[in-house]
C-alpha cells in the first residue's frame, strides 16, 4: 500500500517534500530485504585442519620421546616432506621452542631425495608411499631417526609412527620395537594414545 | 393538568438544552479538531497534540473517528520528527494505538483509507527499525530486534489477520544468526565464554529461520559454515603447551561441530548442487572429518565445475 499525505492535514508543499523522503526509504527497504543479507555471510575457513592436528602430534612425538645421548647435542632436526602447509603450521606455532635444551629446526622438502646431503634429522615426517617410502626407510636404516608417515600399511613398510583416521578422528599406530632398535625410546604418554602400539 | 402540562414543557427544554448543549460540544469538538489542524499545517506538531489532546476526553471527541485519526497523525508526526531514532517511542505507540481507535470507531472513506495509509507506515517502520538494529548489531541486541520485528509482526497481523510473515520472519533469524557469527570474529583475545553464548544464539537464530522456511539454501548454508568455524576455532587454540590429553578432547568437539555441520551442508547442496561454495564446503568438512575418499570425490565435482568455467 503506497502512503500518502492526507492532504486535509498537510500543506501542498510539506505533502511533496515528505513524499521525497518516503519514496526512497521503502524502495532501499524493498531492495534490502530482496537483496539478501545485509551484512556479509561468514565465509569457510580455509584453514588445514589436519595440518594443525598433525603438528601438534609431532611436537609431542619431539618432545615426549627419548633419543640417544649422541643425538642430544645441537638443534633437534625435524624434516617434513611434501606438505607446504603442514611445514607452516609448524613454523607458525613451533619453530622457536625447545625440545629439552635442544632449539627446534624444522627444515621442509619437496621430496625424500632432497634431503640427501642435509645431515641427520631426528625426525622425518614424509607422505610418501609404497616402494619410495621403503627407499626412504631403507637410507635411515639403523638411525635413530623416527620416520613418521601418513598412508595405508606404512608400519610394514619402513615407518615407524603412521595417522590414521579412527572413527572421524586422526590419530596413529607406532611400530614401537622398530622404533625402539633403532634407539628411540616412544614415551608412555605416545603409547597410551597410539590405537596400535604392538607391533 | 396544569402540573401535567408544566412537566411536558419542563421535559421538552431538558431536551432541547441536551440537544443544544451536543450540538455545541460537537461544534466545539470540531473547532478543536480544526484548530489543531491548522497548527500541523503549520508544521506545529507540539502545538496540535496540546491543543487536541486535553480534548480527547470530551464526549464528543471520544467517540469521533476524524479526532482520533486526526490525533494518530499529529502523534505519528511527532515520531518523525523528534523520536525517528527511538525504537521504544512513545508517539509511534500512541500514534498507532489513536489510529486503531479511529478504524474501529468506523471512519468516513477518506480517513479510512490515510488511516490505512498511516498505520502502514508506522508498520513499516517497526520493520525498518529491525533491520537498522541488525545491520549495527551488537552483542545482546537480540531481544530488541525480535521485540522490533514482533510489533511489525503483530500490526500487520491487526490490518490483516490472514497475512504471512514467515519469510520476513526467518530473514530476520537469519541475520541475526549472520550478526552473532559476525562478532564472534571480532572478539579479541580469548573470550571463551562470550564466543560460545554468540555461537549458540546463532546457530538457534539460524535453526528458528529454518523452522520457518525449511529447505532455504542461505540459511543451511550459513549454519554449516557457522558450525564448521567453530570447529576450526577450536582447533586454532592448540599449541606447545596443548597436552596430548588436551588434543584428543579438542579433536573430540571438532568432530562433533564437524559432523554437525555436515548435515545442513549437505541439505544445502541438495538444493543447488552446482553452488561452487557448497561442493567446497562438503570436500572441506570431509577433509576435516578424516574422511579422504568423500573429500576427494566433491574435489572432483569442484574441477568439473571449473571446467565448464564456473
Amino acid at each position: 500500500m503506497r502512503f500518502e499525505i492526507p492532504s486535509i492535514v498537510l500543506s501542498k508543499r510539506t505533502k511533496v517534500r515528505l513524499s521525497w523522503l518516503w519514496f526512497p526509504l521503502v524502495a532501499l527497504a524493498a531492495l534490502a530485504w530482496a537483496a539478501g543479507p545485509l551484512i556479509q555471510g561468514d565465509k569457510l575457513d580455509n584453514t588445514d585442519t589436519q595440518a594443525i592436528m598433525k603438528a601438534n602430534f609431532l611436537f609431542h612425538f619431539s618432545a615426549s620421546n627419548e633419543w640417544p645421548a649422541e643425538t642430544k647435542t645441537g638443534p633437534f632436526r625435524m624434516a617434513v616432506v611434501g606438505n607446504e602447509r603442514l611445514f607452516q603450521e609448524l613454523i607458525d606455532k613451533y619453530a622457536l621452542k625447545s625440545i629439552g635444551v635442544q632449539p627446534l629446526e624444522i627444515v621442509s622438502f619437496d621430496t625424500d631425495n632432497d634431503m640427501q646431503e642435509e645431515g641427520f634429522f631426528h625426525l622425518i615426517y614424509s607422505e610418501s608411499a609404497g616402494a619410495e617410502l621403503e627407499e626412504l626407510a631403507l637410507q635411515w636404516k639403523g638411525q635413530p631417526v623416527l620416520l613418521v608417515t601418513d598412508t595405508e600399511s606404512a608400519l610394514e613398510r619402513g615407518s615407524l609412527i603412521n595417522f590414521v583416521a579412527v572413527d572421524r578422528r586422526l590419530r596413529y599406530e607406532i611400530n614401537a620395537k622398530e622404533a625402539s632398535k633403532k634407539g628411540v625410546l616412544i614415551g608412555s604418554r605416545i603409547l597410551s594414545w597410539a590405537v596400535n602400539s604392538g607391533k | 393538568m396544569k402540573h401535567g402540562m408544566f412537566q411536558v414543557q419542563c421535559g421538552r427544554w431538558a431536551l432541547v438544552f441536551v440537544l443544544s448543549l451536543g450540538i455545541t460540544q460537537a461544534s466545539f469538538g470540531q473547532a478543536v479538531v480544526e484548530r489543531a489542524m491548522a497548527f500541523g499545517q503549520a508544521g506545529d506538531w507540539d502545538e496540535a497534540l496540546q491543543t487536541l489532546l486535553p480534548q480527547m476526553t470530551t464526549t464528543a471527541l471520544q467517540s469521533d473517528a476524524h479526532s482520533w485519526y486526526v490525533l494518530g497523525f499529529i502523534q505519528k508526526e511527532l515520531y518523525k520528527t523528534t523520536e525517528r531514532n527511538d525504537a521504544d517511542s512513545p508517539f509511534r505507540l500512541e500514534a498507532v494505538s489513536s489510529l486503531q481507535r479511529a478504524w474501529e470507531l468506523g471512519p468516513s472513506r477518506d480517513d479510512a483509507t490515510s488511516i490505512k495509509a498511516a498505520l502502514d507506515f508506522l508498520t513499516r517502520s517497526y520493520l525498518l527499525d529491525a533491520i537498522d538494529r541488525v545491520d549495527g548489531f551488537t552483542m545482546d541486541s537480540d531481544g530488541e530486534v525480535l521485540a522490533l520485528f514482533g510489533r511489525y509482526e503483530a500490526l500487520v497481523k491487526t490490518m490483516d489477520p490472514t497475512a504471512d510473515v514467515s519469510v520476513q520472519k526467518a530473514d530476520v533469524y537469519r541475520y541475526l544468526g549472520l550478526a552473532n557469527g559476525q562478532l564472534i570474529n571480532g572478539l579479541e583475545g580469548a573470550q571463551l565464554e562470550e564466543e560460545q553464548t554468540l555461537f549458540d544464539r546463532s546457530v538457534s537464530h539460524y535453526e528458528a529461520a529454518l523452522k520457518l522456511t525449511p529447505g532455504n539454501y542461505s540459511g543451511l548454508y550459513n549454519l554449516a559454515i557457522t558450525q564448521y568455524n567453530q570447529g576450526v576455532r577450536q582447533l586454532k587454540r592448540i599449541d606447545h603447551e596443548t597436552s596430548m590429553f588436551e588434543l584428543m578432547e579438542i579433536q573430540d568437539t571438532c568432530v562433533a561441530l564437524f559432523e554437525q555441520a555436515l548435515s545442513p551442508m549437505e541439505s544445502a547442496h541438495k538444493v543447488k548442487p552446482e553452488r561452487f561454495e557448497t561442493l567446497k564446503g562438503l570436500m572441506t568438512i570431509h577433509y576435516a572429518l578424516n574422511q579422504p575418499e568423500a573429500s576427494e570425490r566433491y574435489r572432483r565435482m569442484l574441477d568439473g565445475l571449473n571446467g565448464k568455467g564456473r
